[in-house]
């Protein structure tokens, strides 16, 4: 399940101060609206799978150390 | 597929997964929209799991996982020029070859100005100005100055903006060729 960011909360001052330096720049208002778009796709199966595993890995490992 | 958001106390997993798309969006960033950006992410995760107890909870897990992404890329950037002379060359051209490594066409022009960049400065300006980082925060991810990244964020942004200026003039008659092999020598 993609995990959905508005770009208000990840408020940043670095930003703030590129815009303001040069309001005329279209450039990180590209880069910004490119990031969150990319942000906005689903998270690829394999990665979550890829945490599914580790988090079996791991829970086997305590049962293993406990039992 | 969810993570378990049961319980109320503090999930590595729950964090690092709620990070996820961001350190994604970050590594396509890097490398562009390849294989090679999920192998990034996947070979972080790995390593951030690994390394769980050293990350300290409370504290910034995106920015834990970008230095830990951040490193991964450039080992395997340093791996690969010891494998294959003009790895940036052949990735460039990969790139050109195909334009849906670029993405959709809002963000080709963009995506292929990034390429063009040294990957410091490409890094610097997509952490303070798309990743939402503070100067201070890139400069701890990147192991540098404030200063620095500073810097490399101010050539970077007027660079795209001197490739974006010439991108959009060139549209009616535009080169493949005369892209990559610029960006064959800029990233070198």
């Amino acid at each position: 399940m993609p995990v959905k960011r508005k770009m208000s909360e990840m408020h940043d001052h670095g930003v703030d101060r590129l815009m303001a330096r040069n309001p005329n720049s279209h450039i990180v208002d590209q880069l910004r609206a490119y990031y969150s778009s990319i942000e906005e796709e689903a998270v690829p199966e394999r990665l979550l799978k890829l945490l599914e595993r580790l988090e079996e890995v791991e829970t086997a490992a305590i049962r293993e150390s406990v039992g | 597929m969810k993570p378990d958001m049961g319980s109320g106390e503090y999930s590595f997993k729950r964090d690092l997964f709620s990070a996820l798309p961001s350190v994604r969006a970050f590594a396509i960033s890097l490398c562009g929209r390849s294989d090679q950006a999920d192998d990034l992410v996947q070979e972080a995760v790995v390593k951030a799991w690994a390394s769980q107890e050293r990350f300290e909870p409370g504290t910034n897990m995106r920015a834990w996982l970008f230095t830990i992404l951040r490193n991964e890329f450039y080992n395997q950037r340093r791996r690969r020029k010891r494998e294959v002379q003009d790895t940036d060359g052949a990735y460039a051209e990969r790139l050109s070859s195909n334009p849906s490594q670029y993405g959709t066409m809002d963000f080709r022009d963009l995506c292929k100005a990034l390429d063009t960049l040294p990957p410091d400065q490409r890094e610097a300006i997509i952490l303070v100005g798309a990743s939402g980082f503070s100067y201070e925060e890139a400069a701890e991810i990147c192991g540098c100055a404030v200063g620095t990244i500073k810097s490399r964020v101010n050539r970077a942004r007027n660079r795209l903006q001197e490739l974006m200026n010439v991108e959009s003039e060139s549209d009616l008659a535009p080169d493949s060729t005369m892209v990559s092999i610029t960006s064959q020598n800029l990233c070198l």
